[in-house]
């Protein structure tokens, strides 16, 4: 139960100053977890500085539409990568752990 | 028209049924599925209110694309899940978490005043989106009624909402209030949500199919379509879509119903994973097809037609009544899951935060948790159900169902949002204090009240149209919706400027000027250090938590080092690792149990890990109070016991004194009988010779002189050994006068070896060894010479060695005079030094004829003198050490 405990923590170095490569690989994910939501605002509010209409350069609502949902989608494929990268060796299916946690309590 | 009702009528049979069936199949324990994390990203969906439903059309007709700021928002907070969610949701678990208000108070102290203040706020922002619901399912009758008519029928909407109201309060109170443990899932209203968010998803995929590919016939000319449409132009202000994106998000985390679902109803947090991609993705598919929907509408339907409801109005005027039908279904589906979790989560909120409190100070109950409680408690929570219900209607009456549905949205929205800086704060600033976080979340609730839900009532039923423009009493500066003078803001985003603003300064500030109570502390220690505090695995079973509170407990109890090793010794049997905190598994319950009943009483034990282990309504304080208590109790059982410990300890010493008497008893015995012997030996011999002498006439001089001389020698030795008997009985009494004077030490180590007569025969070599300085001595020289003239003249006596010879080594240590004398003789066997210095001890038969008193006196002596006589063994030879302090200053008296 310990080990699965590590998908939500970062893996505790133990004071060690270098990790091994897995627990190196982890904590790389968490950051790029921690990142994402920074970068998908940061995204989003581009369309803040896209020039209003009437004034030159504008651009249209359809334009923009897709902007966003471009954005969307691949902050949906980053982070369904990660949460994937982030769970060691799971069973595909986490039901079955869950009953077994259910019942450990 | 009846089609519709039966259609509403046998969904909602459905989804009774498919809750029954989650129930009973959790009951049953084959629910694992139920639980699974798409169960759980379905249950989030419950934000995609009937609101976002019908309304995000609306809005985008309105502002075009700036509808999709309300689903930017959770989608990032969705994604940044490990910055926020992640730690709510484990504090949810290990504090047993059952509210919004539930968590603030509990940071802050379990102060009860925060938890009413949020719950009033709770209410007073959920009720008009209750109210919000209610008028949209009420809409999207009449459009159907009208519809269905020929647009003649119209429905009396008074009754439609009131039918409405009851069948969602009875169905939340069916499914909602079956358990008493908030922390519990709710299972049925769990899977009838989840049901309901396929079915809303499904119809409104189904609807926007319809428009881009049936209507406008394909993407490409549907992108066209809305690029010429009203709303084609790029016209956003980047004040209302970072404020909006912003609020959404924030009130994702702060509505009571998300909380509800995300943190209270979590049962895996593995689920959270999931649900961060899956939960935007769900959003992004809802949010896809609302402005094709838009344009759609605007472009088909005549001038003036209600934007609200073009989901719905869109397919009934191309006469596709099956799709407006399911489209019907799926408003009803967000609308009726969104009262549902909203009143529950409301309900527990104002059943525990202001009924409980309020029914145990009138009845006076006491802290016990007996079946009376739990049905006041349920009672209340199906009270409170209905009551929030009917509020949201009598609302709806008031208001009339006339302002937009966006709108009413966003204004709750702002209102809860007022939860978040001091929510924020209080999980990552151990700072943040129940002042702070009361100081902060009254202003804002003030504010928001003041700019922005009063006028949001309409215009003339709070605020006259006079101060809505110039203020009260002419204060321009108070102006509802232009504060400080700052006019031509957005209303909503100048209340969320101000509110906010004004709610996390006046939180800091007052925070950093108040100092925490310990309950604060504590418990703003165990949120901001949630992780670091927990095991990693002790997130995954629910009684993780109640290890960490057993310890606490049992620590008061048992005392910091015994509770520890207790636990210690637990998880290392369980988990085979020294340093985390057993689970505690049954049998671990029991054993504390049975340790803890041996210092409180059996029954006190099993209440106190009964009300952590299974337990709810008893606060850490009572815990404490209770732990306090005992303490008392055990200080008190611990000076009685240390009584009792320093009796027994009187006892012991009277018996050690007994037992000595007793030994001095028979030693005394042992005593009479060797002196008796020792005397009759010479008397015996005085006797005969004295018969002879008397009674032979015949007798030669020399025999006569010969027996003479004998009974002369045994009378001199009889007064030697009574002149040593007086005298060790007169030094072991302690009555001997010591006669103290100055000598130096070398003197009397000569004066002795001249009176044992060893420098004038050649019976023993002595050779000295003598201290560099001369050593002064204050002390009974006399004595002390006495002493080492036994030594010596034992020396004499004992020595076997073929030529016999004296070391005498003297030296002063730390004011302590010590003199060796050793010989060169075989010394004394290892098993007959311990008794060499006992009276009447003799070393072997040897031709020396003492009485064995010699160093018995010496012993005395040195006694008195405070020193002492010993033997020095591994000297090759008999040896003795004579130690004595230079200058005698206490005069030791008799043991």
């Amino acid at each position: 139960m310990s080990d699965r405990g590590s998908v939500y923590d970062a893996p505790d170095t133990g004071g060690r100053l270098f990790l091994e490569r897995r627990g190196y690989r982890q904590r790389r994910i968490i950051d790029a977890a921690r990142i994402l939501p920074i970068v998908g605002l940061l995204l989003w509010l581009v369309p803040l500085i896209w020039p209003d209409a009437g004034e030159g350069g504008a651009i249209g609502t359809a334009q923009a539409t897709l902007y966003v949902f471009a954005i969307w989608v691949v902050l949906i494929a980053a982070g369904a990568f990660l949460a994937w990268r982030m769970a060691p060796h799971e069973e595909p299916a986490s039901d079955g752990a869950n009953n077994v946690q259910g019942s450990a309590r | 028209m009846n089609l519709l009702i039966f259609v509403s009528l046998g969904y909602v049979m459905v989804l009774f049924i498919v809750a029954f069936a989650a129930e009973r199949a959790a009951r049953a324990g084959r629910a694992t599925w139920l639980r699974s994390s798409m169960i759980y990203t379905l249950s989030l969906s419950i934000y995609c209110t009937a609101w976002t439903f019908y309304g995000a059309v609306g809005f985008a007709v309105r502002s075009g694309l700036e509808f999709v700021t309300i689903y930017l928002g959770p989608s990032l907070v969705m994604l940044g899940w490990w910055w926020t969610l992640r730690k709510l949701v484990r504090i949810g678990r290990t504090q047993r978490i059952t509210s919004i208000a539930d968590l603030i108070s509990s940071r802050f102290g379990k102060s009860n005043l925060l938890a009413i203040g949020l719950t009033l706020l709770a209410v007073a922002g959920t009720t008009p989106y209750i109210a919000l619901q209610l008028q949209s399912v009420t809409q999207s009758y009449a459009v159907f009624a009208r519809a269905s008519q020929g647009g003649t029928g119209e429905i009396n909407q008074t009754v439609t909402a009131l039918w409405i109201a009851v069948g969602l309060a009875f169905f939340t109170i069916l499914f909602g209030t079956r358990k008493l443990d908030v922390n519990e899932r709710h299972d049925g209203v769990v899977m009838a949500i989840a049901v309901e968010a396929v079915v809303k998803l499904i119809a409104l995929l189904a609807v926007g199919v319809f428009v881009v590919w049936g209507l406008s016939g394909g993407i490409a000319p549907m992108l066209e379509k809305i690029d010429a449409s009203e709303i084609g132009a790029w016209d956003v202000s980047g004040g209302r879509w970072a404020g909006l994106t912003f609020l959404s998000a924030a009130a994702f985390i702060c509505l009571p119903r998300m909380f509800h679902v995300m943190v209270v109803e979590n049962d895996d947090e593995r689920h959270l994973r999931t649900a961060s991609w899956a939960f935007p993705a769900y959003l992004l598919l809802m949010s896809l097809f609302v402005l094709p929907i838009a344009v759609t509408g605007l472009d088909l339907l005549p001038e003036g037609s209600n934007p609200d409801m073009f989901v719905l109005t869109v397919p009934l005027s191309q006469g596709q009544n099956g799709l407006a039908m399911l489209s019907f279904l799926g408003g009803f589906s967000s609308a009726t899951s969104m009262v549902i979790v909203a009143t529950i989560a409301l309900s527990t909120m104002v059943s525990n935060h202001i009924v409980m409190p309020i029914w145990v100070s009138v009845t006076g109950g006491g802290v016990s948790v007996s079946g009376d409680v739990r049905f006041v408690v349920l009672l209340a929570r199906r009270l409170s159900i209905g009551a929030i219900v009917m509020l949201a209607y009598f609302y709806f009456q008031l208001s009339g169902g006339g302002s937009a549905l966006a709108a009413m949205g966003l204004v709750s929205f702002v209102g809860v949002a007022q939860a978040l800086p001091i929510m924020i704060g209080g999980i990552f600033w151990r700072g943040a204090t129940r002042l702070g976080a009361l100081c902060g979340l009254g202003i804002g609730f003030a504010i928001w009240t003041y700019a922005l839900f009063l006028p949001s009532l309409g215009n003339g039923l709070v605020f006259s149209d006079a101060i809505l423009a110039n203020g009260p009493w002419g204060l321009e500066w108070l102006t509802p919706q232009a504060l400080f003078g700052i006019k031509g803001l957005d209303p909503i985003l100048h209340c969320l400027l101000w509110s906010v603003l004004f709610n996390s300064a006046a939180f800091v500030l007052v925070s950093l000027c108040t100092f925490p109570a310990p309950m604060e502390r504590l418990q703003g220690a165990q949120f901001v250090n949630v992780f670091q505090q927990a095991q990693p695995s002790r997130g995954w079973s629910q009684g993780a938590a109640q290890s960490e509170d057993l310890m606490i407990m049992s620590q008061r109890i048992l005392g910091a080092r015994e509770a520890q090793a207790l636990f210690e010794k637990e998880a290392r049997l369980q988990q085979g690792a020294q340093g985390a905190l057993p689970e505690p598994t049954p049998e671990f319950l029991e054993n504390l149990e049975r340790k803890l009943s041996g210092s409180v009483g059996a029954a006190t034990a099993h209440a106190m890990i009964g009300q952590i282990a299974g337990g709810m309504s008893v606060s850490v304080d009572d815990l404490l109070a209770v732990a306090d208590e005992t303490a008392q109790i055990m200080e008190y059982s611990n000076k009685l016991e240390a009584q009792s410990f320093e009796l027994t300890r009187t006892a012991e010493q009277l018996r050690q004194v007994n037992e000595k008497l007793t030994q001095i008893s028979v030693q005394k015995d042992g005593f009479i009988s060797q002196i008796s012997h020792e005397l009759r030996t010479p008397m015996t011999s005085i006797r005969a010779f004295s018969e002879i002498l008397r009674d032979s006439d015949d007798m030669q001089a020399s025999d006569k002189a010969r027996y003479a001389g004998i009974i002369h020698s045994e009378t001199l030795r009889l007064t030697r050994l009574l002149d040593d008997l007086l005298d060790l009985a007169v030094l072991e009494a302690g009555r001997v006068s010591l006669n103290l004077s100055d000598k130096s030490l070398l003197e009397v180590v000569e004066n002795a070896v001249s009176s044992s007569g060893v420098s004038y025969s050649n019976t023993l070599q002595v050779t000295r060894e003598d201290p560099p300085a001369e050593i002064m001595l204050f002390t009974d020289v006399d004595r002390l010479s006495q002493v080492f003239i036994n030594v010596i003249s034992n020396a004499v006596k004992y020595c076997t060695a073929q030529e016999p010879t004296l070391h005498i080594r003297s030296f002063e240590q730390d004011g302590t005079v010590i003199v060796d004398f050793i010989d060169n003789g075989a010394g004394i066997d290892e098993d007959m030094r311990s008794v060499i210095f006992e009276k009447f001890s003799r070393v072997g038969e040897t031709q020396a004829g003492g009485a064995g008193l010699g160093l018995a006196i010496c012993r005395e002596i040195m006694h008195r003198l405070d020193g002492d006589i010993s033997y020095l063994g591994g000297q090759n030879g008999g040896a003795f050490r004579v130690r004595f302090p230079a200058r005698l200053t206490t005069i030791q008296s008799s043991v």
